[in-house]
């Protein structure tokens, strides 16, 4: 009895588990084994607001509202350049800095830009770092997984192989 | 990671899954069987389905009606579901590594609309279609054409709201193919990331066209939702059969006319709250901006939907509850009248609470105070009923089938999610835990547990009266334990993190609360793969599961709660079949075998030739086995080698131990020996001693105690990940080295049977099917 139980929902149950642990260590290792080559961390994203938003967010504020720096887009960098024209270009307003940031603390701050006699208020939105994680966690997810799918098959087989045996009593 | 192809790829390997599931399944149920067969008409036959095409868009069968509702709403939960899981994903990581923040934004509100609007009502208002005009004894529901109409309305309405998800797949594609206008114009289409509640002034400041769309989606489906509540109201009142009064009315129909009466008076609201943010953001209007109305107007109008909306979304789940867990105690439902005068009460405070969404707004703190006060009120009926249920479980004879359990579970998480509500309503606790994990498990606690288990209740209650088959109760069971335990994990944890007032709606956190929100993500995972057993579980039963031969599935009549709708069934089967339904005999589909012990064994007294025979085939048979075994067992190993938890230094040990020159070859050779011989003799000699009265189960034991040894003898120095690696490598090795080894020796003993009894002949069929 008791163990008919423990077949049927103490096993899957912990097949079950590891099932779902291994998905997380599996998504996080297989992402971090591939992160790097597919381009997909490393480069933070900047975000760029219209004239005509930069000028509304900075009205809004009356006077005494706080005080930006002011850049040349000549200043900026190679790599800050083109994704300050990505984000001018895109709908919504986001370039990724691919290749060196020197004025990446006035980003982090918030800074008006000035382009083609336009200002544009520009900031840091996501710094999209790289995980670090432990290699290991790919192939111990992915066995994780399978191991847990026996689990969870264990009553099915466990019924048919019981009907076998007791066919021969 | 470019979330559109993940979300649009996991969407499409899940329908392509189900697809290929829904006709393999067919296919087994299609089988000839012995009492003569029966077969279908090919799914791809041409006019077969234009028939079905036909039948399903034109029907006004409100049973029909009421499937559609399910499985429209069944999908919106698994793309939702989808949602949630990514979210969680997101979650592993500190950091906002795996998605970045823009698609986490998109995630939590498309999550929340898809959820709450296109997932709940309509599986409530599909069940309600199908069995109130049965509990009602009426024909169909008042207006059946409406009824399509109503139904019709949210297909599209869904499509317009996730336009998004749509457009980014389609501008990816020609991207990729021409990159021209049209894939910058579906470019510019993102899902919004503006949280479910839309408060303004991010909604109308956003630029996303998309936006618009989704403010047209829900739009559409407030009529549909509207449509479909009249048709309640009016079926209930007027389409009522001569002998169902008032006082007889069953507790479900009573919610279904409350929730219905509370949609009538939400649902107009909203929309025109949308229709004024649409205008706001196309026509200039300035309803929400600072000189029209404000932004805290929309917060205002919102609200006094959105709280109304909580209940309507509840009120169905309680209902359930009510109507189903007196089937499975055996007694009427405790405090009948007091249920219904709770659940009245409950629609009617519904909408005095609103503002409590806003304690952290700037308006009038006399006005706050009033609403605080309601808010704690409305906790009282909430309460009753709680209470009439728990008394109704009191001294009853409990049966633990899956739908119980789901109530007991239901029961559960709505106590948790209704005294942490209670907190949220005091102002000065709201002022602090407002923005925080604290609400997320809070609400989901009610969201996740009690509506979507009890919807999974009523599946598995009415699955027989809708498909005139039984599912597989055991794993259904198990599925049951597996959503609760999974719910309870997930949201608990989510509490916690509340308590560590961690804020909400942000993909990076800090590294002090990793662990719970690992913790909170391997639950969420346990949920999906419930959600995936359960889908299961209804698809193969509907062709596969044993048929229903009388329609007392569960027992009712004995209690005298054999309601409307199974008196319906009853009749209608034996109305299909006029003889009852029977089942080939489960001994003529059998294939050839002995049963009987006494035939076949070998008398060793008379028959010393085959005792000699028999030992030597023993030993032989053991030998197999241990080879079948450890090859089983080296599989794991060496995986485990290339994973890099196991070291294969430990057979070079090995070889070294025995003297013979070290080498990792020498050393397998040493263990591939070991497992034939050694520990196979071992193990015939000491199964008679081990426990389990399956030979398999006994291997496992065996080997499970051996891995011990193993697990010391071979151990290279892991530590931390690659340890626990270790440790589970060794042991599923060994586990796999007893069912290879006992399984060969029971294999053998059946084979030697069969040829002693004189059935051999190759007749090793198919096992039957076990019993289910
Ligand atoms: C598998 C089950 C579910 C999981 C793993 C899950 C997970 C989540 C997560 C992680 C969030 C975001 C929290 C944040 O960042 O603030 C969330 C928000 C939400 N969920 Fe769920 N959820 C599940 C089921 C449901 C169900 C069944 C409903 C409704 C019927 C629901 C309704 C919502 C709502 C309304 C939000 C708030 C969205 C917002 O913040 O704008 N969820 N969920
Ligand atoms: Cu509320």
């Amino acid at each position: 009895m008791v163990r008919d139980a423990l077949l049927t929902y103490g096993v899957p149950f912990l097949g079950t588990v590891l099932l779902a642990a291994g998905i997380g260590a599996a998504v996080l290792g297989g992402y971090g084994a591939v992160q790097a080559e597919a381009g997909l961390c490393g480069a933070p994203t900047i975000g760029v607001e219209s004239p005509a938003d930069t000028e509304r967010l900075r009205s809004g504020y009356g006077d005494g509202g706080p005080t930006l720096r002011t850049l040349p887009f000549d200043d900026l960098s190679p790599a800050e350049r083109a994704a300050f024209a990505d984000g001018v270009d895109a709908f919504d307003g986001e370039g990724a800095v691919d290749g060196a940031f020197p004025n990446r603390e006035a980003f982090e701050d918030g800074v008006l830009v000035a382009y083609e006699g336009e200002t544009y208020y520009a900031t840091l939105r996501s710094t999209r770092p790289c995980t670090s994680v432990d290699p290991i966690l790919l192939p111990l997810g992915l066995a994780a997984m399978a191991f847990g799918a026996l689990g969870v098959l264990t009553p099915p087989l466990y019924r048919r192989y019981a009907a076998f045996e007791r066919r021969q009593g | 990671m470019n979330r559109v192809l993940v979300e649009g790829g996991a969407l499409a390997a899940l329908a392509l899954l189900l697809v290929a599931f829904v006709l393999y399944a067919r296919r087994c149920g299609d089988r000839p069987r012995a009492d003569g067969g029966y077969s279908r008409r090919s799914v791809f036959d041409r006019s077969f389905l234009r028939e079905q095409l036909l039948r399903w868009t034109t029907t006004t069968d409100h049973r029909e009606i009421g499937i559609l509702y399910i499985l429209f709403g069944t999908v919106a939960a698994l793309w939702g579901g989808v949602d949630g899981m990514m979210m969680r994903l997101e979650l592993l990581t500190p950091e906002a590594t795996v998605w970045s923040e823009q698609t986490y934004n998109a995630l939590f509100t498309t999550h929340g609309l898809t959820m709450l609007i296109f997932f709940v009502l309509p599986v409530f208002f599909g069940v309600g279609n199908y069995v109130l005009p049965l509990l009602l004894d009426a024909d169909d529901m008042a207006f059946p054409r409406l009824n399509a109409v109503g139904f019709w309305l949210l297909p599209p309405a869904l499509l317009l709201a996730r336009f998004g998800l749509v457009a980014q797949v389609a501008a990816q594609v020609l991207g990729a193919v021409s990159p021209g206008q049209l894939a910058t114009l579906f470019g510019v289409m993102e899902e919004p990331g503006i949280g479910w509640t839309l408060y303004t002034p991010l909604s109308t400041t956003q630029a996303n066209p998309q936006i618009d769309f989704l403010l047209l989606g829900l739009h559409l489906s407030g009529i549909a939702t509207v449509i479909g509540a009249i048709n309640f109201v009016v079926t209930i009142v007027y389409e009522r059969g001569e002998d169902v009064g008032w006082s007889n009315l069953d507790i479900l129909s009573w919610n279904f006319l409350v929730t219905s009466g509370l949609v009538l008076f939400a649902f107009p609201l909203l929309g025109s709250a949308i229709v004024m943010l649409l205008l706001d953001r196309n026509f200039a209007t300035t309803f929400y901006a600072v000189s029209g109305g404000g932004a805290i107007l929309w917060q205002h109008l919102f609200w006094f939907w959105g709280h109304p909306e909580v209940y309507i979304i509840f009120l169905p789940s309680a209902g359930l509850m009510s109507f189903l867990l007196p089937k499975f105690v055996g007694r009427s439902l405790f405090g009948f009248r007091y249920i219904v005068y709770s659940t009245l009460a409950i629609g009617v405070l519904s909408f005095g609470v609103w503002a409590h969404h806003m304690f952290t707004t700037g308006i009038d703190p006399r006005l706050k105070a009033s609403f605080m006060g309601i808010s704690i009120a409305i906790a009282v009926p909430s309460a009753i009923k709680t209470f009439n249920w728990i008394t109704t479980i009191w001294d009853g004879e409990v049966r633990l089938a899956a739908p119980m359990l789901l109530c007991l579970g239901s029961i559960g998480t709505f106590v948790v999610g209704g005294v942490t509500g209670v907190f949220l309503a005091a102002i000065p606790v709201d002022i602090i835990y407002h923005g925080t994990y604290y609400v997320v498990g809070h609400f989901h606690m009610i969201v996740m547990g009690i509506i979507p288990m009890m919807m999974l209740a009523a599946s598995y209650y009415w699955y027989p009266l809708i498909t005139g088959r039984l599912y597989d109760r055991r794993l259904a069971k198990f599925q049951a334990g597996l959503f609760i335990v999974g719910s309870v994990v997930t949201f608990g944890s989510l509490l916690a993190l509340g308590f560590g007032e961690l804020p909400r709606r942000y993909a990076n956190y800090p590294v002090e609360f990793a662990p719970l929100q690992r913790v909170a993500s391997v639950g969420a995972f346990v949920i999906g793969v419930a959600v995936l057993l359960w889908l299961y579980n209804m698809v193969w039963s509907y062709w596969n599961g044993k048929p229903v031969e009388d329609a007392d599935v569960w027992d009712l009549k004995r209690t005298g709660q054999f309601t409307r709708e199974w008196a319906w069934f009853e009749d209608r089967l034996e109305r299909r079949y006029a003889v009852e339904p029977t089942e080939p005999d489960p001994e003529t589909v059998r294939p050839s075998s002995t049963d009987d012990p006494s035939v076949g064994s070998p008398d060793v007294l008379r028959d010393p030739r085959g005792l000699v025979r028999s030992v030597l085939a023993d030993t032989l048979y053991g030998a197999l086995g241990g080879l079948l075994g450890t090859l089983a067992m080296t599989g794991v190993l060496f995986t485990g080698a290339l994973v890099g938890v196991f070291d294969l230094r430990g057979f070079v040990e090995l070889s070294e131990l025995v003297g013979v020159e070290g080498s990792i070859a020498a050393g397998y050779a040493v263990f591939l020996l070991g497992g034939m011989t050694t520990w196979a003799i071992l193990f015939r000699a000491l199964a008679e001693y081990l426990p389990g009265r399956l030979l398999v189960v006994t291997g496992v034991s065996y080997a499970t105690i051996m891995s011990l040894g193993f697990a010391v003898a071979f151990y290279t120095g892991q530590s931390g990940l690659a340890l626990v690696g270790y440790l589970a490598f060794v042991l599923v090795a060994h586990w796999l080295y007893g069912i290879g080894l006992a399984g060969t020796l029971r294999y053998a003993e059946y084979r030697r049977d069969l040829e002693g009894s004189g059935m051999s002949g190759g007749g090793s069929g198919d096992p039957p099917e076990g019993d289910r």
